[in-house]
């Protein structure tokens, strides 16, 4: 049989297809022909880490399928499909560069480092380990930001690191921890499978996480019974599949899930059983309380009086904490419209309420379960302990025996690790605003472009007190403007490292290609920065990534992450395994604090449940009250701005905008005008609207729909050449240090 | 010429009506209704215009959304 070349792509391209629906297809075997090799890998975007295979020719990648093996069984979302172009961008830097006389020059390895080194000793000589410090990222590999947390802390004694997952995740992890006393999520994408209700909020997953997005309708379209209620005050993509979409009014999330709860008690719809072998009750100044003082505290949130705080009737609280509490499993998902408020942590407590109040938790299909916004936040910086506070596997610098307990791993002399927190994200950068900051190491990440309240904080990067090494692969992100050195780094596949997911699924991103030029794998940058400023060479004894997973696994292995299981040579085999994970022939973990799933707890364990992250081993329902934005709307600003993302860009842009497909798709950011109040303003679509808010004001095109609710305007955050974030407010969560993005008030008119 | 594998998530009493309307699109090849929400499309485009075809399917009244599973640029990165 003759085909054409072309006749045998396109066979490929639906036998690919064909696969990822679990259909046979007579040419699927065929694909193997046209590329030399296959490269498994994950995808470099969002947090649901859907797995690759990366198509080398002539030692080139020339395509990018999904991985069948994975979670995501072959499937991938557009800008997954194609990340090819990125890897040949003519963006890319490929030699380090130093700025000279104002402008980035070339320079030779020795030299820029010599620089970097330079200014971090001067520094330090000059200023303390206080006035330097490293800002990662959810980008970066499990191995390189357990290396530079590593260099910090126990190299130079600074616990000035943070990183961006600051800005995503830092709610969630405070909600985890306080609720169950250990982070990450208790579930698994399995439960999507075995949900029969969807609880969705503050999350648009068909545009951030589009592969979930699917399995979520695929349930739905398996069995017409599951509902699914999305709560979001955007009537987005998800919201077209829900059976029930709640639209309210910004900032009211806490009062609307604390009025479901009212409902589930005051209807009876609690599993009594379960709470009261389980659970404990505890008010905000974290004293113990009864389930009587429960219901009493929730007497503030009759169905009727949220309505008037939230807008939403109060039937639909009613009908929602019905379908909630009565299906036979329930899982929820949230994302940045709960974690980025000034109370995130409060607000994922609240989520998880519901479900320990109503025993829909650690059964298949019934979970609390936040979704992550970057390939590897959870697993790099949250899981090896990338903050200010934290140490690797859920280990707290304040806690002295933590510490001590690190100090035996890592070789040091006991009591020699700083036991004061560093500075959080935005304490760090305002610290460079004032000049405190000297010097700061940055890799993978875009804060000029993604911290809120931007002119603050672009101002002191600019200042010429202080220094900023960036390890960054792409010429035009905006940080590189602010940068006194920049250096190449091999970019996703072409150095080999492990990514976490949401599902706590870590998995290996094998290596494909060399890296173009002189760029190098940021393991070795980091391991030269560190000899180079004199760390004990016994510290960093890593030739590669590999050799840093080994330590990781054993650093994991005291703890319930407990990775001992999760060897290279498993993530070479396998498609990913999720963690605790103690032996080589453990599968991994899907539900956690159960008898029989979770291997942290004893075969012989007395109860079915154990949370063990706390003392008592009882997971907490938390009497958290209603608490609104920072920023709320008011005679001057008298609309809601929020932002977020689209389906065709990822974060600030650096890489989607590099596709010629996804550019045009989305060339530039608009904002988002509900029909109701584009017809009382007289703003049609594709005019010019001013947005001014109390930090800037900003002109933008815009886009009327039905997608918001009245009083609310939307405004995407990837375009660098309108940068929404100058317009957002850095107010912070008290516990969490997550800034509320997703609120702050604006006026809108017609420009 | 850019080759994608596409599978497009209908609603399901809007699939014929979809697939019909993609078999009218040249560039476009479809390989039946699946599992009662997928259509099978393999789309042959110039990469420069691959946006705006996928954009012309995500339009049509029904479609929730589009999963890509797989695109080659193998003659434009490596020019045969």
């Amino acid at each position: 049989m003759g085909i054409s070349r072309r006749e045998f792509l396109k066979y490929t391209a639906a036998s690919s297809a064909f696969m990822a629906m679990g259909v046979p297809f007579a040419m699927a075997a065929g694909q193997n022909k046209q590329v030399d090799h296959w490269v498994k890998g994950v995808c470099r975007f969002c947090g649901t880490g859907c797995g690759v295979m990366v198509g080398v020719k002539n030692k080139k990648v020339v395509t990018v399928k999904g991985d069948p093996n994975n979670h995501n069984a072959g499937f991938l979302c557009l800008k997954g499909a194609l990340m090819v172009p990125i890897i040949y961008a003519k963006e890319r830097i490929t030699q380090p560069l130093i700025r000279k006389n104002g402008k980035l020059t070339p320079a030779s390895w020795d030299e820029a480092m010599e620089l970097v080194v330079a200014k971090f000793k001067d520094a330090i000589a000059k200023y303390g380990v206080k006035s330097v410090g490293y800002y990662g990222s959810g980008q970066a590999l499990t191995e390189e930001t357990y290396l530079a947390s590593k260099i910090f802390k126990a190299g130079l004694k600074c616990n000035n690191v943070e990183g961006n997952p600051r800005l995503c995740m830092a709610s969630a992890v405070g909600g985890y921890v306080t609720t169950f006393g250990k982070d990450e999520p208790c579930g698994s994408y399995d439960d999507i499978d075995a949900a029969t209700c969807l609880f969705i909020i503050g999350s648009n997953t068909s545009e951030c996480h589009p592969i979930l997005f699917k399995r979520i309708a695929a349930r739905k379209q398996a069995d017409p019974n599951v509902k699914i209620i999305v709560v979001d005050p955007r009537r987005t993509n998800t919201a077209r599949i829900a059976d029930m979409h709640v639209p309210f009014k910004p900032g009211t999330d806490l009062a609307i899930l604390n009025g479901m709860a009212h409902v589930i008690v005051q209807e009876e719809l609690d599993d009594y059983r379960f709470h009261s072998k389980y659970v404990t009750f505890m008010d905000n100044n974290k004293q113990k309380k009864t389930f009587e003082d429960y219901v009493k505290f929730l007497e503030d949130y009759t169905p009727e009086k949220v309505e008037q705080l939230s807008g939403v009737p109060a039937d639909t609280t009613r009908k929602m904490a019905k379908i909630f509490a009565e299906s036979s499993a329930t899982m929820s998902l949230w994302c940045m419209g709960i974690n980025q408020r000034i109370r995130g942590v409060w607000a994922n407590n609240l989520i998880s309420n519901l479900h320990l109040l109503t025993g829909h938790i650690g059964k298949p299909g019934a979970t609390p379960f936040s979704l992550t916004g970057q390939p590897n936040a959870c697993g790099g910086v949250r899981d090896t302990g990338g903050l200010c506070h934290m140490l690797p596997a859920g280990r707290l610098i304040k806690k002295k025996a933590h510490r001590n307990e690190m100090e035996k791993l890592w070789g040091l002399p006991q009591d020699s690790l700083n036991p004061k927190p560093g500075l959080h994200t935005i304490a760090m950068w305002s610290a460079l605003a004032e000049g405190k900051l000297k010097a700061l190491l940055v890799l993978c990440t875009n804060p000029a472009q993604s911290l809120p309240n931007l002119d603050k904080y672009r101002q002191g990067m600019a200042r010429k007190d202080n220094f900023i090494a960036l390890i960054e692969t792409f010429s035009d992100a905006e940080t590189v403007k602010y940068a006194d050195v920049v250096l190449p780094p091999a970019y996703w596949c072409e150095r080999e490292g492990v990514f976490g997911c949401s599902e706590r699924r870590y998995a290996l991103v094998g290596k494909a290609i060399d890296p173009p030029g002189q760029c190098k794998p940021t393991v070795n940058i980091l391991v030269d920065f560190a000899l180079r400023m004199g760390v004990d060479p016994k510290l960093v004894p890593y030739k590669n990534s590999a050799d840093i997973w080994k330590e990781w696994r054993a650093v994991s292995r005291p703890t319930p992450y407990n990775f001992w299981g999760i060897t290279r040579e498993r993530l070479r085999r396998e498609s990913g395994i999720r963690w605790p994970c103690p032996t080589e022939d453990h599968p991994g973990t899907r539900i956690r604090y159960v008898r029989g799933e979770d291997p942290n707890i004893p075969k012989d364990y007395k109860k079915k449940y154990f949370f063990y992250g706390k003392p008592d081993g009882r997971a907490v329902i938390w009497f958290r009250p209603y608490k609104g934005a920072a920023e709320e709307p008011d005679q001057t600003y008298p609309f809601v701005l929020t932002t977020g993302r689209v389906i065709d860009h990822w974060h600030t842009g650096t890489m989607t905008m590099k596709v010629p497909e996804l550019r045009r798709s989305f060339p530039k950011a608009y904002v988002e005008v509900s029909t109701e109040d584009a017809k009382k303003m007289g703003i049609h679509n594709g005019d010019n609207v001013l947005l001014e808010t109390r930090r800037d004001k900003m002109v933008f095109q815009a886009r009327v729909s039905d997608v918001c609710r009245p009083g609310l305007v939307f405004v995407p955050w990837f375009d660098a050449h309108l940068l929404i974030n100058k317009l957002t407010k850095d107010a912070i969560d008290k516990g969490s240090k997550q800034p509320e993005f997703k609120i702050c008030a604006t006026k809108v008119s017609k420009a | 010429m850019a080759i994608a594998g596409l599978l497009v998530h209908t609603l399901p009493e809007d699939l014929a009506a979809v697939e019909a309307e993609i078999r009218r699109m040249p560039e476009m090849t479809t390989y039946g209704i699946h599992q009662d929400q997928y259509i099978v499309v393999v789309a042959e485009v110039p990469s420069g215009r691959m946006e705006k075809r996928v954009d012309a399917i995500k339009d049509i009244e029904g479609v929730l959304t589009i999963y890509t599973t797989y695109v080659t640029l193998e003659d434009e990165l490596l020019g045969d």
